[in-house]
């Protein structure tokens, strides 16, 4: 039963926790199921944390397992590969003279692997600190820091790959260079 | 060249997750360092463009189809004057009481949301599919100022005096054939009613409307929606009777 002070987290979190949805999701549709989905059982839960930190965890926790669940369900449960060496992954972060396009940064976090979107929707757009992504994701901080190293590394590879959709220049492109870049 | 730091440090230390003494010593070293300074000012940018991810976006109305119903207690209807408002009404209206210990309504979430944001001031006309609410709405003084519809979902928000605020959150495709009674809840935190009737489930919810106020309105409102060919002249006069100040 939410009372009063749990409300508030929850109105204050709608925007995070369809956040979060938008980017676990394949599409709109799913994304909204997910979200209403997760406050129909935050709201019918018989006890919540207590403490607001702990709430927010449980809160993002509950679409996170339904996500699961509903993965499990169509047999497209991703396998959270932490066994690939991070310093063997390239450090190329591109172009310094290049605005990063926050719809193409967008568009390329759609292309990843879903385990990449959950790491990086967790920390980024859902704003958890590593421990309390550890105690989300149930795994310890040291494997969220190479999720997140490995996620935002695959990012970078796939603006890199994408011209058409990075290729906004933070500068205009000074007389004789071929492109903006 | 840049000194080698670790991809994953660099990460780290873009998400302020780098213990004090190694962030400052990183930090150092990227002012002597333009292209490290560029990579990780890269970084930045990356997570800023995913950061401000949701606040692009617009959250769905949060969902009407409530698990249970709202605990807390209710005041009991023995009050004088909503009994007369409701026995002026004189409709043959079986009331109810929700089922006790359980949640809170999620339309409540969605009337909270509106009322918080304060979204809709300006009086809107009524949807062709509610223009039977309009004496109702009318004589009670209150304006339509907000309408989302969301799939099988209608949420009307209705301004009234003094700011306060109703919403009637409509939901369709629950089955014709499907009849639940005229319930209302009173308490000190919120005022609520719900029914179904005509393939459609209603829910009225303000938090600070007087009592007999909204009890008028809600007998009203499910009067029509039952039968739009009642004669109307009684209970229009009881609720502009009940025309009182919000208690906000």
């Amino acid at each position: 039963m939410l009372d009063a002070t749990q409300h508030g987290p929850l109105l204050r979190d709608r925007r995070r926790l369809f956040g979060y949805a938008c980017a676990l999701s394949a599409d709109m549709s799913g994304a909204e199921d997910l979200y209403q989905d997760t406050v129909l059982r935050a709201v019918a839960a018989k006890s919540v944390p207590q403490d607001q930190t702990a709430y927010r965890v449980w809160l993002f926790r509950i679409m996170r397992n339904l996500w699961i669940d509903r993965l499990r369900a169509e047999g497209r449960l991703p396998d959270f590969d932490d066994s690939t060496d991070i310093d063997g992954l390239s450090g190329t972060e591109g172009s310094a003279d290049q605005m990063v396009n926050a719809l193409a940064v967008r568009l390329a976090f759609q292309k990843l692997s879903k385990q990449h979107r959950d790491v990086l929707a967790v920390v980024d757009i859902c704003g958890f600190s590593y421990t309390e992504a550890a105690e989300m994701l149930e795994v310890p901080p040291g494997t969220i820091m190479s999720r997140i190293s490995r996620a935002r590394q695959a990012l970078i590879s796939c603006l890199n790959e994408d011209d058409r959709v990075i290729a906004l220049p933070l500068c205009k492109p000074r007389r004789g260079r071929r492109d903006g870049r | 060249m840049s000194a080698h730091v670790p991809v994953i440090t660099l990460h780290a230390f873009v998400d302020g997750e780098l213990p004090p003494a190694e962030a400052a010593r990183l930090a150092a070293q990227l002012a002597d360092d333009p292209v490290l300074a560029q990579r990780v000012a890269h970084l930045y940018r990356l997570k800023a463009a995913l950061a401000g991810f949701s606040d692009d976006i617009v959250p769905p109305p949060l969902p009407t189809r409530s698990p249970a119903w709202f605990s807390s207690a209710p005041r009991m209807l023995g009050l004088g004057g909503l009994a007369a408002a409701v026995m002026l009404l004189s409709w043959p209206t079986p009331m109810s009481r929700p089922a006790e210990g359980t949640a809170i309504p999620s339309a409540l979430l969605q009337h909270d949301l509106w009322a918080e944001q304060m979204m809709g001031d300006a009086q809107i006309a009524l949807p062709q599919e509610f223009t039977w609410m309009q004496p109702a709405v009318q004589s009670s003084g209150l304006q339509l100022v907000h309408l989302l519809q969301s799939g099988d979902v209608t949420h009307l928000g209705l301004k009234g005096p003094n700011r306060c605020r109703l919403s009637l959150v409509v939901t369709d495709g629950v089955g014709v054939g499907v009849g639940a009674p005229f319930q209302m809840r009173l308490s000190d935190e919120m005022q609520h009613a719900r029914w179904t009737t005509g393939g459609r489930d209603y829910e009225l919810i303000a938090r600070d409307m007087a009592d007999v106020r909204f009890a008028s309105f809600a007998t009203a409102l499910h009067r029509e929606s039952v039968d739009r060919s009642a004669d109307k002249a009684l209970y229009l006069a009881a609720l502009e009777a009940a025309r009182l100040p919000c208690r906000a």
